[in-house]
């Protein structure tokens, strides 16, 4: 499999937070979705691989190439959104879109206008009248009309109310699939991953804790009810969160393929009950654990 | 480059636009054709106006703060150097621009180098010391940022705009140094010195900017 984006060993220290060695590889022409909670080191990737920040060890590759030693070149193929947006905001759109285009090589001024007309932006309104939602909408279209080969969206959905983030993120999904991009979204709101990705990156304090593809992690991560004594004890010890209330007790398997055959007969007798989960499950099981 | 130039070059625009307003009703051209042309140096009062550079260089650096311009410009496809070099590009022609008009203005009405020369090399020894000082506020924002050190370009701004007063009053004047003295001093070959010593310390305090510009993203 062709790798767009590979991080060896990325190191950034911080008094209070430290990114810790991180290993991380992101296939070409799929969505990854980074989750983690709040501070587990998502933007300060995102802006490592941006070359916003810099670096206390650690190397990264985007389309093969030194993200330092080459920042202008592959920031010429990225589209970003970041957490805020930057504009000179005494400005309108019409002109940050005419400002913009000189310093991309493949600047689209008609998918830029399209997509300004889409999310039903004024080219000629100041962006200091814009809402945020608006602002996070203009800077889409701007990271969208360049034809990036890599898309990065550190937590553009957060803030926004829950009709503009559907929007986004069902806009998103459309022309990803559409252009056969790569984008990597960052967000703490699993609800959106879940809608857009193909494979998921679990972050927390720091480290990557699990990369899947979103359909084998939620195949193999399964939330098992059962009663007192339907279950063997060895299978029990390999549940994550296991939490005892009236009814009997549940916990969470992260391999269920695994122990699928010893659950066939309290399966049949209905001592046992299986039930998909969430990716916010799994998070919250893989902060406990952590 | 020309591109980012363009965007951060407003307020090197209008700022020459008061030098206008200021320096128009000073060309005298009938005083300055007379047969003393530059007797009581035309130059003395126009030079201290190119400290309006520096105005030029506080509004727009406030402008970009306001508008965090600088965590916009890091996102695009543009290196550092090239932000730094087209700032700096920008404050050399404006003073470039003024020095070379006030010289042509001269030119004008006095051909006679005796006079034309000195005029001028006291002009670009101004332009000279504007230079290095915008450079070397241009290293404190880039160090500190604008929020922290913009005061203190305002502050240089001033001090340099009302300088020629204290200076005549109280170094000059009590020196028994007239303007005459100084044009004979521009007559000298120091000038063109102290002019390439500030255009290296120019150029080597952009590279120095680049530097910090980039400690500062990082």
């Amino acid at each position: 499999m062709e790798h767009i984006l590979e991080i060896s060993k990325l190191r950034k220290e911080y008094p209070e937070f430290v990114l810790d060695d991180i290993d991380w590889k992101v296939p070409k022409g799929y969505v990854m979705g980074l989750i983690g909670p709040n501070g587990a080191g998502k933007t300060t990737t995102i802006k490592l691989i941006m070359n916003l920040i810099e670096s206390d060890g650690g190397r990264v590759n985007v389309f093969g190439l030194d993200n330092i030693q080459n920042e202008k070149q592959i920031k010429n193929k990225i589209g970003y959104v970041g957490e805020e947006q930057y504009f000179y905001d005494h400005k309108s759109a019409a002109w940050t879109g005419e400002f913009v285009s000189h310093f991309y090589d493949k600047w689209d001024q008609e998918r830029y206008q399209s997509l300004l007309e889409r999310f039903q932006i004024l080219p000629k309104k100041k962006i200091k009248k814009f809402s945020k939602g608006m602002k996070v909408k203009l800077s889409l279209a701007i990271a969208l009309s360049h034809n990036p080969e890599l898309i990065m969206l550190d937590e553009p959905t957060s803030g926004l109310d829950p009709i503009i983030r559907r929007e986004v993120i069902d806009f998103l999904k459309t022309f990803t699939k559409e252009n056969d991009k790569t984008v990597i979204l960052s967000s703490h709101i699993t609800d959106d991953i879940s809608r857009i990705a193909d494979y998921i990156t679990y972050m927390i304090n720091g480290r990557i804790v699990m990369t899947e593809s979103k359909d084998a992690l939620l195949s193999n991560w399964k939330k098992i009810h059962f009663t007192p004594g339907s279950l063997d004890k060895s299978v029990i010890d390999r549940l994550e969160s296991v939490e005892n209330h009236m009814f009997g007790s549940s916990g969470l398997a992260k391999n269920y393929p695994a122990i699928h055959d010893t659950l066939a007969s309290g399966l049949a007798s209905g001592d046992i009950k299986v039930e998909s989960v969430g990716l916010d499950d799994i998070l919250i099981a893989l902060v406990k654990g952590d | 480059m020309l591109r980012l130039m363009k965007k951060f070059s407003f307020w090197y625009i209008l700022y020459p636009g008061l030098l206008l307003v200021f320096g128009l009703p000073l060309y005298n051209h009938d005083r300055l054709s007379g047969p003393d042309p530059l007797g009581l140096s035309f130059a003395f009062y126009l030079a201290p106006m190119i400290w309006l550079v520096l105005g030029a260089m506080w509004s727009h650096e406030q402008m970009e703060s306001k508008a965090n311009g600088y965590a916009f410009l890091r996102i695009l496809p543009i290196e550092p150097a090239q932000i730094v070099k087209a700032k700096f590009a920008l404050v050399f022609i404006a003073v470039a621009i003024y020095v070379g008009g006030c010289c042509a203005a001269f030119a004008l009405v006095s051909t006679d180098p005796e006079y034309l020369i000195p005029s001028c090399a006291y002009l670009i020894v101004h332009g000279d010391v504007c230079l290095v000082a915008a450079a070397l506020l241009y290293l404190g924002i880039f160090r500190l940022g604008f929020s922290r050190f913009g005061k203190y370009v305002l502050i240089v701004w001033v001090i340099l705009l009302i300088s020629p007063i204290p200076i005549r009053l109280f170094i000059l004047k009590p020196m028994d140094i007239s303007d005459s003295d100084i044009m004979q001093f521009m007559r000298g070959p120091y000038w063109i010195i102290g002019t390439f010593i500030s255009l290296a310390a120019y150029y080597f305090l952009m590279k120095l900017a680049v530097l910090k510009l980039n400690e500062r993203y990082a």
